[in-house]
């Protein structure tokens, strides 16, 4: 106790150089902290957007049709769902199901053609699993058979509005040509680049005829209780059968969130050399500390101070730093990280133009991950504490006599 | 017993000339459907007022094997095209590998013209995919042809419903229109120029026109035409493809 008093005390005779070292690794921490509560928002922003518009919790589709990414078979598809249907219907934690076809096909507005995704859904039961009804901005829903809806996005790339005519063009499954014209019903913004830029969406039975089929590619699945998805994907495979797969939107986008996952070490690199410039300048401090105490340390060993007790005693001192300077720290990445969770950043503008493979828009809302916060603090106070050990290793290597002697 | 001549005779008609469009269309696949071909051809294509050329040249063996090599201009020279069946793959030469074109990107356009990948390589008799009636004569291009008209029959085609006027004289189609399933008018084919080879009149120059796009169309321009010729079959290898 005696020790720390006298720590204490050390640390508070220069104010200025402690508040300066404290702040280097406040900084450090409040960058680390601020980061990850971005990179918890665009996470959650993405996983949201494909949740609710692009895959749901859960697809289940015919054996062998999902082989990787961007592959839309029609080879392969569900012929029968009732025959699913009535299988899954009586399990508790599923919320909603909604079939889906997905083709590829390419838009032409008379002059130029582009290539996007079909999509063909049922009005009645989309809504049970995605919010694509909520997110038209101009026009409106799916009304007429030939409908279709657009994003914003295309709609300015393709020159459409709502009312335009367009051809659809695609090949049905036997390879034949099919085109058919629809009318600009409504524009969606959903805030997923995929269905904003990239798709269109229409009534499941007019895909289903210009595919020549009847089946679906896919039932999408809403569940009541996302942290019990993998029991109920288990439970709907038990139920369903071999002919059948099940998928979470997790597998599905493996690679987004895996991008995801490189991103996050990225941004962990390079707050960790944001921490290292903070640690260096802890160092620094408590080298000059040894330095300019070399004779009052000479002074404390010949009244009988061990080693033991300078060790410790530095070390405290670089602790009271790292838990001042961390404490500041997180209060400074946590104030930061409130403005990104209430007000978020608009990269609207500065994405507009960009092709993102990122399924996110708009203004990225922060998610503040305390366990991270505890773990950023207690990492701060660790590397204080640590980097101490090289200057005291000096300390502890003065002979009393020699270092009263120093001047 | 008038009405029932007149009726008579009709039916008559009808299957004499569903007969004869049928016997018409026989005449047509034997000019236009070779057991080999090599060529080499010119594309024209036309976007928006603006022609770019491309040359490539290509060996076809009946419908199941075909070869295209692109030779100018110097962006695409060395891009090849491998057709066995259903799969086709492509050879970019600066890239040095190939990839598989799977089924949906046949529909796309063959390097930014008219025509499609599997239009281009279309080697089939057109008696074995479709029924054909007989509509009548027409004048197309100061020409007296055959209309025909032919609907699938089978589901693996690439167009469910064409139209085609025949030159009565050396029947070969003048103008052939490609429509899509929904009844929609997609492609206009136009064959300006033939050359009789051997026994066959085959068409050399031809006009493809993108119904559903403002102002395209692509010119193809064969030439050094050689029918049923013995084409190496090693041309038609994986390993052809890649060659350095």
């Amino acid at each position: 106790m005696r020790v720390l008093n006298l720590a204490w005390r050390n640390v508070f005779r220069h104010r200025r150089r402690t508040l300066i070292t404290a702040a280097a690794i406040s900084v450090g921490l409040a960058v680390m902290i601020y980061m990850d509560t971005m990179m918890n928002g665009v996470d959650s922003l993405a996983a949201g957007n494909i949740i609710d518009y692009e895959t749901g919790h859960l697809e289940i589709f015919a054996k062998g049709y999902y082989r990787e990414e961007g592959l839309f078979p029609l080879d392969t598809i569900i012929e029968n769902p009732e025959f699913i249907l009535q299988r899954i219907t009586k399990i508790k934690n599923i919320k909603g199901v909604t079939p889906r076809v997905k083709f590829q096909c390419r838009i032409n507005n008379g002059i130029d053609e582009l290539p996007v995704l079909g999509i063909g859904i049922d009005i009645e039961k989309e809504s049970k699993v995605f919010k694509t009804a909520n997110t038209v901005v101009k026009g409106e829903y799916l009304k007429n058979q030939d409908d279709i809806l657009i994003g914003k996005d295309l709609a300015k790339d393709m020159d459409l509005d709502v009312g335009s005519f367009l051809t659809i063009i695609t090949r049905d499954r036997h390879g034949t040509y099919e085109a058919y014209d629809f009318t600009v019903s409504g524009l969606i913004n959903t805030g997923h680049p995929l269905l904003d830029r990239n798709a269109a969406v229409m009534h499941i039975d007019i895909a289903q005829r210009l595919l020549s089929m009847h089946g679906i590619t896919e039932l999408c699945i809403k569940t009541r209780d996302e942290n019990k998805l993998i029991q109920l994907k288990k439970e709907i495979a038990s139920k369903i059968g071999k002919n059948f797969e099940v998928y979470t939107y997790k597998e599905l986008n493996a690679g987004i969130f895996e991008i995801s996952g490189l991103k996050r070490s990225g941004q962990f690199m390079i707050a960790l050399v944001v921490v290292i410039i903070a640690a260096v300048g802890i160092i620094n401090t408590m080298l000059m500390a040894v330095m300019e105490r070399i004779p009052e340390i000479g002074m404390l060993k010949a009244m009988g101070f061990g080693n033991y007790n300078i060790v410790k005693m530095f070390i405290y001192e670089g602790g009271i730093i790292g838990i001042f300077g961390s404490l500041f720290g997180c209060f400074l990445g946590l104030l930061a990280s409130f403005h990104l969770v209430y007000y978020g950043i608009d990269l609207s503008h500065m994405l507009e133009n960009m092709d993102m493979v990122y399924p996110v828009k708009f203004i990225i809302k922060g998610e503040i991950n305390y366990m991270i916060v505890l773990g950023v603090f207690i990492f701060g106070v660790v590397v204080s504490v640590i980097v101490t050990l090289w200057p005291v290793r000096k300390a502890t290597k003065l002979e009393p006599v020699e270092a009263l002697r120093h001047v | 017993m008038i009405s029932k001549l007149i009726l008579l005779s009709f039916a008559l008609c009808s299957s004499l000339f569903a007969q004869s469009g049928l016997e018409i269309i026989k005449q047509v696949d034997k000019n236009t459907v070779v057991s080999s071909l090599s060529y080499r051809a010119r594309l024209l294509i036309s976007l928006g007022g603006k022609i770019r050329e491309k040359e490539f040249i290509g060996y076809t063996r009946g419908k199941e094997y075909s070869y295209m090599e692109f030779v100018s201009p110097a962006r695409d020279k060395g891009t090849r095209f491998l057709k066995i069946g259903d799969e086709m793959w492509m050879y970019i030469h600066a890239v040095e590998k190939s990839t598989k074109i799977a089924g949906h990107m046949l529909r796309q356009s063959m390097m930014g013209s008219d025509f499609s990948y599997d239009d281009v390589a279309e080697n089939e008799k057109l008696q074995d995919l479709y029924e054909i009636e007989f509509i009548g004569i027409d004048t197309i291009n100061n020409k007296e042809c055959y209309k025909l008209e032919l609907t699938a029959k089978v589901p693996e085609v690439n167009y469910y419903f064409r139209k085609t006027w025949i030159d009565k004289r050396n029947y070969i189609p003048v103008k052939i229109e490609l429509y899509a399933k929904s009844g929609k008018l997609m492609k206009e084919v136009n064959i300006i120029e033939f050359k009789k080879i051997g026994k066959k009149n085959y068409p050399t120059k031809i006009i493809m026109i993108n119904k559903l796009r403002k102002d395209t169309f692509t010119e193809l321009i064969l030439e050094d035409i050689e029918l049923d010729s013995k084409i190496p079959s090693k041309v038609f290898t994986k390993a052809y493809l890649e060659r350095k």
